[in-house]
């Protein structure tokens, strides 16, 4: 390291220099050293005396917040310091406690500031804001003030100057803390009902308060024992209070804020305006725009239920959505109990338990029409494909669950009065209403004429596509179509054919589309020869070589489990088609090589799974043994790389791969197929290097990888990669072998380092580069290599790994695992992207100021609901299955019902469908 | 807040004999004047000998690294103040100057990185190293102040750990030896912080490279 003592560059040199000849003019430092002394000397005395009088043991959130002042003084010191912090995590009102401490040490320093600039005024020059002393220091002592004669001349304009500039300074921090300042002026809440006694709690005692009376924000009121009471707020919100229960209002721009101290309460939150409507206990902060729902406020913790509509609720550091029905606990030791018997003491629980159970029904209801049309154990719709058949879907007829979805929904409300009066309110209000009636009319007009299933064939060599239904209502469909559909349809042009076979090219070539109804078979076509050969299959019962193709035999393979959405292609036709005879013989050489030829055929389904989970499958099989590239991907064994990753991993992949060697050498053999000498070249430079790429870079290897995000994304990306290894001390050299050769073929000298240091008595390694721009470390555990950029990051994925606690063994991470044969995974990719673009969103880059307040909100709620993912593949010997779960239900999503029956959501999404007669039969694609 | 600073004292006094030469004439009421508070107690002695002992030496290396009086006063504040209650215990009296030293150089460092954050005194604007040459004409004056200024700035955007080092070996002039002492790590890491460092500097301050001088 003798480089380090050669001199800095002259130009820093020079800046140092400087720096280190500058010194603090004389007196500014005498008067400076006595000010502190004085301080310090004070602040001795005081720790001197907290020394013999220590305070009372802090027993809860009075006590913290007492801590509050010295601590946004910086004051608080030591166990307190860290208690307090710890408790600020997890307690809301003390938070918002020490967000008012804040403002007011905030306006405090503001009105010293006042004070110190008109004194400093005199003698600063360098326009310094006011020192962030604590407010214990004391004023400037006289001597400070002891101004130079040629200043006092400007001291009266310059104080003059600084209190404009703080006028102006007041007004911009005013505007910034509107957003924080209690805004109670003139908003009152009326106790509309009161059964009992209700108390106004003052400092001096309790205030009878009577109904009809008016309760001013800002006041804290308590029901008695057996008593009951409704509040109204001016928007029409009620809160009903259950006996014992303490609550106070507050009125900020925000929102409305219902602190409640204990007890319990039920909100019929009015739509908000502008703004939200919050519910606040000691550990946790309920959001609403307009719904009815309980919050249960007791010593062992909170309970959140709600009858109707969406709630947010932040506790701890977790945030859930409910819906109606729905409930959560801020704490394990308080257990769910029935929404119905949460909200039993309410003097309206009848009305509530009525609109509970039926939007709670209506929903589930709704949700079975829509995703019940059960799986398809077989088809006849197969066997009629064309023999050019290269892909294949069948996809459900969705049309029909739809609409029923919609009938069942108008029955109910029209059944119910408590489901009507929602309706009336929140729904058949909305634009989108009567658009989302038409359009759910027209499909189930359609749908309701066809049976279950809608399957496409996409063939090649020009036969176009062919989609096949069976009509359960042949002549209602028929009719449909030639009077609502027809008519309306200028493009595409649709022509509908009596029989195929008698039609001539001349008669159709102006159609676009070409329909035959034949019995109950449904065949849309734009091709006459298509439709012809169909005809004669199911006309003259002409054999169809595809129904004993073993690509349809792969498809009924799958109907054999229960076919859902599915989409199969015939690979080896499709690569066959896709390669024209001019492509070179080079290419086709490589592909041959690479084993992805092999590749025959590639099954894709989509099925709805346990709860709201979607299981997803996808099935790439060979036509042998899988060889070259397509070998790579290892048989499903366990992987203990796995093991070092927390169940918070952002995004997390893994691999096991085949034999490492045989890895390169096949990727040795690839390319020397397109490039011959390239045997040779790799000799020589092994020859040149004396190394042997083979064995000194691969064979140390094991074969397993995982890579992960598993930590802070900012302000550096907590990577983490961790590699198996079988012979750690020749990686190792190797290691050193590239640095030290990288260092020696540049020109510029050394460029990259490698150090080692001590990791818990093992050796750790850090690699970088001479700019310090790509740092990281690594070390050797159990024959595992982890890399990571920060040494703190390869510690706590050591400790995940020691303490058992690891993503494969989180809730989360099994609830997502597929269910199958397979005890093991040969790779998988999870992500869990959710909690991180929480914060981003906040952080939107521009510091979030191109983003107005309600886009974040949405940014924040879009991204509240990015569901994990999960996705793995089974290295089979002929053939590699790709399977996983998503947590949203993909026809939730669709119809947004998991926004809580929202219908305008569904109306929006409906109104991007593609509905059209030719594609009537797939409003689902 | 004076009010109750003065107020304590003599409740202590009369409580606690052994605290009699607490200042007796600290009066109840004197918010305009603050009190001249003398060394008392167990431990005020020592600070107060610690204080005159090592107070220069923190508010100089407190100066030059932030540039500015008010900053190095706030510096010295912070430190002592630490010291005061009891966040630091001090160790052995010989091992109390690097320290103290150190937590300047730490303290400073943390200075210049909030104004840097809040850009409530630019750092270029806040200069005063630049009154160490005097004679120098306004352009040249003007030059010093923007290349201590960016060196400031560079020092910022530099991590804590490697800002510390730097400052201790080129500014406060330690040797590689002492600052690994000091931080409890290796003279290597040291020499390597140094080396990165010197690469990451020399860019920023390439900008004035072309700059005719």
């Amino acid at each position: 390291m003798t480089r380090i003592e050669e001199p800095l560059d002259p130009l820093l040199d020079q800046a140092l220099e400087e720096l280190r000849g500058s010194t603090m003019p004389e007196a500014e430092a005498q008067a400076a050293a006595e000010r502190v002394r004085q301080t310090v000397l004070r602040a001795a005395l005081q720790e001197q005396a907290r020394h013999d009088h220590p305070m009372a043991m802090i027993e809860g959130c009075e006590d913290f917040q007492d801590l509050l002042p010295s601590y946004v003084n910086g004051e608080l010191v030591g166990p307190r310091l860290l208690l307090l912090e710890d408790h600020l995590r997890s307690c809301i009102p003390c938070r918002r406690a020490l967000m008012e401490a804040r403002e007011a040490q905030k306006k405090s320093e503001v009105q010293e500031g006042l004070g110190v600039w008109a004194a400093r005024g005199d003698t600063q020059e360098d326009g310094g804001a006011p020192p962030a002393s604590p407010p214990d220091s004391p004023p400037a002592s006289p001597h400070t003030l002891a101004a130079p004669a040629s200043a006092t001349v400007g001291a009266s304009w310059m104080r003059w100057a600084a209190a404009a500039v703080l006028v102006v300074g007041l007004g911009a921090t005013a505007w910034t803390l509107i957003d924080l300042v209690p805004m109670s002026w003139g908003q009152v809440a009326k106790i509309q009902e009161l059964d009992g006694e209700l108390y106004q709690v003052t400092r001096d005692g309790y205030i009878h308060l009577t109904a009809g009376q008016k309760i001013p924000y800002g006041e804290t009121i308590r029901t008695a024992k057996s008593s009951g009471a409704i509040v109204r707020l001016e928007d029409g919100t009620r809160i009903e209070l259950d006996s014992r229960a303490e609550m106070e209002l507050q009125r900020r721009r925000k929102g409305t804020i219902i602190e409640l101290g204990r007890g319990n309460i039920i909100v019929e939150a009015a739509p908000q305006r502008d703004g939200k409507l919050f519910v606040a206990t000691g550990d946790c902060l309920v959001s609403v725009t307009g719904t009815i729902f309980s919050v249960n406020s007791g010593v062992k913790g909170s309970r959140v239920s709600v009858v109707e509509g969406e709630v947010r609720v932040d506790y701890g550091a977790r945030e859930a959505v409910l819906l109606a029905g729905q409930q959560v606990s801020t704490h394990p030791s308080v257990g769910p109990v029935p929404v119905a018997r949460e909200i039993a003491w309410s003097r309206n629980v009848d009305a509530y338990l009525d609109l509970l159970s039926e939007l709670h029904t209506l929903r589930q209801d709704m949700e079975r029409a829509i995703s019940d049309h059960g799986l398809r154990y077989s088809t006849d719709l197969l066997d009629l494909m064309p023999p050019t058949t290269a892909v294949y879907a069948s996809l459900p007829n969705l049309s029909e669950g739809l609409g029923e979805a919609y009938d069942l929904l108008q029955e109910r409300v029209e059944s119910s009065p408590a489901l009507r009066s929602w309706w009336q309110e929140t729904v058949a209000s909305s634009a989108g209403q009567p658009i989302l009636q038409t359009t759910l009319e027209r499909l189930r007009q359609l749908g309701g004429t066809l049976g279950p299933e809608v399957s496409l064939a996409v063939t090649l060599k020009g036969d176009g596509l062919l989609v096949l239904a069976r009509a359960v209502h042949p002549a209602a469909l028929r009719s449909l179509l030639e009077t609502e559909w027809l008519p309306v349809s200028e493009e595409p042009k649709v022509m509908i054919l009596d029989d195929p076979r008698q039609s001539l090219p001349e008669q159709v070539e102006d159609a676009d589309l070409l329909i035959w109804i034949h019995d109950d078979l449904l065949a849309l076509s734009s091709k006459l020869g298509t439709l012809q050969q169909l005809a004669a299959v199911v006309v003259d019962g002409a054999p169809n070589p595809f129904a004993t193709s073993p690509f349809r035999q792969t498809l009924a393979e799958v109907y054999g489990d229960g076919a859902d959405w599915l989409v199969g292609a015939d690979m080896k036709s499709v690569v066959a088609n896709s390669r024209g005879s001019d492509d070179g013989e080079e290419e086709n050489q490589i592909l041959e090589a690479s084993g992805i030829l092999d590749v025959e055929y590639l099954v894709l389904e989509r099925k709805a799974g346990t709860g709201s989970l979607t299981h997803h499958r996808a099935v790439l099989s060979f036509d042998g043994p899988r060889r070259g590239i397509a070998s790579w991907l290892a048989a499903p064994a366990p992987m203990a790389s796995l093991d070092f990753v927390s169940p918070d991993a952002y995004f997390v992949t893994a691999v096991l791969a085949k034999e490492p060697e045989q890895l390169v050498e096949d990727l040795f053999g690839l390319l020397e197929t397109a490039s011959p000498r390239l045997r040779e070249s790799i000799e020589s430079f092994q020859q040149e290097h004396g190394v042997r790429i083979i064995e000194d870079f691969a064979a140390p290897l094991g074969g397993e990888m995982t890579v992960a995000i598993d930590g802070p994304v900012l302000p550096t990306l907590s990577w983490l990669v961790v590699l198996e290894v079988y012979d750690s001390a020749r990686l190792q050299h190797t290691i050193r072998w590239l640095v030290d050769t990288a260092n020696a073929q540049a020109s510029s000298g050394e460029i990259l380092r490698l150090e080692q240091g001590d990791f818990e008595g093992r050796p750790i390694f850090t690699v970088g580069t001479v700019g310090g721009a790509l740092d990281f470390q690594y070390t050797f555990v159990d024959g595992y290599m982890l890399a990571a950029p920060t040494r703190a990051l390869l510690e706590r994925a050591v400790e995940f790994r020691d303490s058992g606690y690891t993503l494969t063994r989180s809730p989360r991470f099994a609830a997502l695992m597929p269910a199958d044969g397979h005890a093991n995974f040969s790779a998988l990719t999870y992500q869990n992207f959710g909690p991180l673009l929480g914060p981003l969103a906040e952080h939107w880059p521009g510091g979030g100021e191109e983003l107005t307040a309600e886009q974040q909100e949405k940014l924040r709620d879009v991204v509240a609901r990015t569901p994990a993912t999960l996705a793995c593949a089974y290295g089979e010997e002929e053939r590699i299955i790709f399977a996983g779960n998503s947590e949203d239900s993909f026809l939730s999503g669709l119809l947004g019902l998991s926004g809580a029956l929202s219908l305008e959501g569904i109306t929006e999404r409906i109104k991007g469908l593609p509905i059209s007669i030719h594609a009537g039969s797939r409003p689902t694609a | 807040m004076d009010e109750e600073i003065m107020e304590d004292p003599p409740v202590h006094a009369m409580s606690r004999p052994r605290k009699a030469r607490l200042p007796a004439q600290a009066p109840a009421r004197a918010a305009e004047k603050p009190p001249e508070i003398q060394a008392v107690g167990d431990s005020a002695p020592d600070l107060e000998e610690i204080y005159q002992q090592h107070h220069r030496r923190v508010l100089n290396a407190a100066y030059r690294i932030t540039g500015n009086s008010t900053d190095a006063e706030d510096v010295l504040q912070t430190v002592f103040l630490r010291l005061a209650r009891r966040e630091v215990q001090p160790g052995p009296a010989e091992e109390l100057g690097p320290y103290l030293h150190r937590a300047a150089v730490n303290a400073a460092l943390d200075m210049i990185r909030s104004r840097k954050r809040s850009r409530a005194v630019p750092l270029e604007e806040a200069d005063a190293g630049i009154e160490a040459q005097p004679s120098a004409g306004p352009e040249k004056r003007s030059q010093h102040r923007q290349l201590l200024g960016a060196l400031r700035g560079a020092l910022t955007s530099l991590s804590p750990r490697a800002a510390e080092i730097f400052t201790l070996r080129f500014i406060e002039g330690y040797g590689n030896k002492e600052i690994a002492l000091m931080l409890g790590t290796s003279q290597t890491a040291v020499g390597v912080t140094l080396h990165r460092v010197r690469g990451q500097l020399r860019t920023v301050l390439a900008t004035f490279g072309g700059q005719p001088s």
